[in-house]
């Protein structure tokens, strides 16, 4: 029998308002295709000493997480996992820039150590010495899945009650421009951000929800067009049926489908007419960006209610007992989490 | 030539907020006591020698002394430069 | 219970040599190849380092894929150890179908990585971001995209796939979370390991620590001035204990204990007392419900810093309170090959468990002041080796332990 994890903590930085969830109740609404995030004081988490080698996806980290876990009054948790798909872009890109201006001389050690993915977790981990399990994943836009699926695993295996998840990526101005050349113009916009949870096998006060299962799944390129969809129809079926639900038992779906049009077919097994949740149009396209998605439907649970602009049908909703969280990279990896209200 | 070195040393360090005249020059500027400076900022501190001043550090064991304070650092300097 | 997890293949290519057959004859003999870089276009000649001797078209060649292909060097390596791994596993779609024909086994594949395709990146960076003559390769970047390369390119099809980064111990937490998988039932055998060919990126990025050796490195020797960056790839096969022997495979041994952990003490610099290596080596002691006078050898990180060494050989005293097993490390013959460093010594652990021989830690001279152990100096012939303990520490202070049994059937107790 499968432990659950509840959240008992989140928070995110985004376009939106940071640390805080009013950007999802009460969003500001993007203008334009290549948006940062909006950035708290990071004073109150750090000090200046500290924060001045770091670049803003680790800053956002440590920020998120700290009010995370200050949310679910733990002060040590006993595993620290992150996902990002492009890393440390900033000082990756400071540091190759300056390594090829400079043809391999004068060469910026600092930005060297943080353009590793890695730095993130262990960053955090410093913040809070905390020796726990630590793990960072890196697979494109399934990243933030694969920390969820490690995480979900630690706790059923091992000695694990409290787990920091992250998942974030950062941008500047020179991937802004590849994205728009590569003609990513059909995002709802493109964007950064970072979110953090602390989830733990003890439901809380506080909690948000229960995350009652997390399972992942990954399609072969080489397959025939019929074999994915088939695939993708039978997955679906399976892991519904293994919580004796149909889908007439889910509430909402969230997809994400919201950020990408061209990619409507992916989710093909979800039944046409089921309520969707949208939240791309809050926090943008990156590859991460579906932890944004979870926080939004952990709020949407916790509140019990899915406001108006972020349902499919334009309705608000409210009596939700249950979401379905569904999330694709390009079609290959797939990540079910069904979440349940506490 | 010590405030352009305290100068050069807050932009390669980022130490923002920190003003060439609040860094006392004979205090050390590593460990607990001084700038609270570490082992990056060290390999940075080597970086800034070459880039500004043609200094080339192949030891980085040597570090420890002469950036012991902002006057180590800016007699090494002199002594070295080459331009 | 849950399942245990026995390894029946393992792949590995390195700066010794392409295949586990290779590199156990250099192992044997000592052999290392320290060399300025050939394949590698850097201003940096004077470095010796361990690269992989064949050019990107020699292992396209090898791989029996086209010259315009477009595909990193770290998945080219990668492809090359997980096809072996598969291969002695005797593991492919046919294999497993005609195994299981009414079940559906679950294979997963995992893949540790940092440079990602850094190789290509670098040399199309201007273009990429000024016009748009490279974008065919700009797909290549991230780590991901390395992983599937190698996945689709062997002959299983898998249920799951990931891609893990902690720097020097990203293949040993790929080797973790396979084991993890199988543990919890979402996986019946996992291709976990890691992939990293050398990059101007991180050649210079060490370069800009300061801990490359400006000669072939001497782990844990007094006088050792710095790592030599090497390159490769491992991949071992896990499966659970009962499918291994459903189909007939043969486990080579058992991974019985691990341990992720983090010194979280500096970005760099480790913790003076080696506080995450301590508490890794003992958690993955702890696992396997061994006492630490049952471990036989010790592969260890050794990369031949000055830091690392000293940290890493506090805590082995540390955990082995004086009667430290034979210690070596192997990267003064295969080099440092980062990210891949866990796979590719925790293939040289099983190499030398199923040879019986100890590898040596090359070019000692000279006990470390304040530790209370010598290396290995020479390999040690004819010993049986039934507990084997792999290190691999990353930057940021992501510490791994893995340790490796001799398989026995029956109930472990």
């Amino acid at each position: 029998m499968e432990r659950k994890m509840y959240i008992n903590g989140a928070s995110a930085i985004s376009v939106q308002k940071p640390l805080t969830d009013e950007g999802i109740f009460n969003p500001i609404k993007a203008h334009g295709k290549f948006i940062r995030c909006q950035e708290p004081d990071y004073k109150e988490f750090m000090a200046p000493l500290a924060a001045r080698r770091m670049s803003p996806i680790v800053k956002r980290a440590i920020a998120a997480s700290m009010r995370a876990l200050k949310e679910a009054k733990v002060d040590v948790p006993d595993a620290i996992i992150n996902g990002t798909g492009i890393g440390c872009f900033r000082d990756t890109d400071g540091f190759i820039s300056g390594m090829l201006d400079n043809h391999e001389t004068l060469l910026k050690p600092t930005m060297f150590i943080n353009s590793t993915p890695n730095t993130v977790s262990s960053q955090v981990a410093i913040k809070l010495r905390c020796h726990g399990y630590n793990n960072t994943h890196v697979h494109n836009g399934a990243a933030f899945e694969g920390a969820l699926l490690d995480g979900w695993m630690q706790l059923q295996n091992n000695d694990v009650h409290t787990i920091l998840f992250g998942a974030g990526d950062e941008t500047n101005d020179d991937l802004f421009k590849i994205l728009g050349r590569l003609g990513c113009l059909h995002f709802a916009f493109c964007s950064e951000g970072s979110t953090s949870f602390v989830m733990s096998a003890c439901k809380s006060t506080g909690s948000y929800c229960s995350v009652d299962s997390v399972e992942s799944y990954y399609i072969s390129d080489k397959y025939s067009k019929e074999k994915k969809e088939k695939i993708r129809k039978e997955r679906m079926a399976d892991f519904l049926s293994r919580h004796n639900l149909t889908f007439e038992d889910i509430d909402v779906v969230f997809t994400g489908e919201d950020g990408d049009p061209s990619i409507e077919s992916v989710y093909d097994f979800i039944p046409a007419g089921i309520l969707k949740g949208t939240y791309k149009k809050l926090c943008g396209e990156y590859f991460t960006a579906s932890a944004y998605g979870f926080y939004v439907a952990a709020e949407v649970l916790k509140h019990n209610v899915l406001p108006a602009h972020l349902s499919s049908d334009g309705k608000e909703r409210r009596g939700l007992k249950r979401i379905l969280f569904v999330d694709s990279w390009m079609g290959r990896n797939y990540t079910f989490a069904m979440m349940s209200r506490v | 030539m010590i405030n352009q070195l305290k100068g050069q040393i807050i932009e390669s360090l980022n130490l923002d907020g920190v003003k060439p005249e609040s860094i006392k020059s004979d205090a050390p500027l590593f460990g607990d006591r001084g700038l609270g400076l570490d082992s990056i900022d060290a390999l940075e501190l080597i970086v800034l020698m070459e880039k500004n001043y043609g200094i080339k550090l192949k030891d980085p064991k040597m570090g420890k002394q002469i950036f012991s304070s902002v006057q180590t650092m800016a007699e090494y300097v002199e002594k070295n430069r080459k331009f | 219970m849950s399942p245990r997890v026995v390894i029946t293949g393992a792949g590995v290519i390195s700066a010794v040599g392409a295949g586990v057959g290779r590199t156990k004859d250099s192992l044997l003999r000592g052999y290392s190849n320290m060399q300025p870089l050939k394949y590698l276009d850097t201003i940096h000649t004077d470095i010796p380092c361990a690269e992989v001797p064949y050019s990107n078209d020699d292992l396209k060649g090898i791989l029996g894929l086209s010259g315009d292909v477009l595909i990193t060097r770290s998945a080219l390596l990668g492809i090359c150890a997980a096809r072996e791994a598969l291969e002695m596993a005797g593991l492919s779609n046919s294999a497993i179908a005609a195994s299981f024909p009414d079940r559906n086994i679950k294979v997963a594949f995992l893949n540790g990585t940092t440079v990602g395709g850094m190789d290509v990146s670098e040399l199309y960076y201007r273009d990429f971001l000024n016009n748009d003559s490279k974008n065919q390769f700009i797909h290549l970047h991230g780590s991901g995209t390395t992983t599937l390369s190698i996945a689709e390119r062997t002959d299983v099809d898998y249920c799951y796939v990931d891609t893990l980064s902690t720097a020097c111990s990203a293949a040993a937490n790929a080797i973790i979370m396979g084991a993890d998988l199988i543990r919890c039932g979402r996986a019946d055998i996992v291709v976990a390991g890691g992939c990293e060919c050398i990059t101007k990126y991180h050649l210079n990025g060490f370069y800009s620590l300061m801990i490359l050796d400006t000669k072939p490195c001497r782990p844990f020797n007094a006088d050792r001035s710095g790592l030599n960056l090497g390159e490769g790839a491992g991949f071992i096969v896990l499966e659970s204990e009962d499918i291994a022997k459903r189909r007939g495979a043969k486990p080579v041994a058992e991974l019985t204990g691990y341990a992720n952990v983090c010194d979280a003490f500096h970005q760099t610099a480790i913790s003076p007392g080696g506080d995450g290596a301590v508490i890794a080596m003992r958690n993955a002691l702890k696992m396997s419900g061994l006492q630490s006078g049952q471990i036989d050898y010790i592969n260890a990180h050794g990369t031949g810093t000055a830091n690392n060494d000293l940290s890493e050989g506090i805590a082995i005293d540390t955990v082995f309170c004086g009667h430290v097993p034979p210690v070596s490390s192997t990267k003064g013959m295969t080099g440092h090959p980062t990210s891949a460093a866990g796979a590719v010594e925790a293939v040289i652990c099983l190499i030398a468990m199923q040879e019986r021989f100890i590898p040596a830690n090359l070019r000692f001279i000279e006990q470390i002041q304040g530790l209370n152990f010598a290396p290995v100096a020479k390999v040690i012939d004819n010993v049986p080796l039934n507990n084997v303990l792999s290190n691999s520490f990353g930057f940021g202070g992501n510490d791994t332990s893995l340790i490796f049994s001799k398989y026995e059937t029956g109930h472990k107790e």
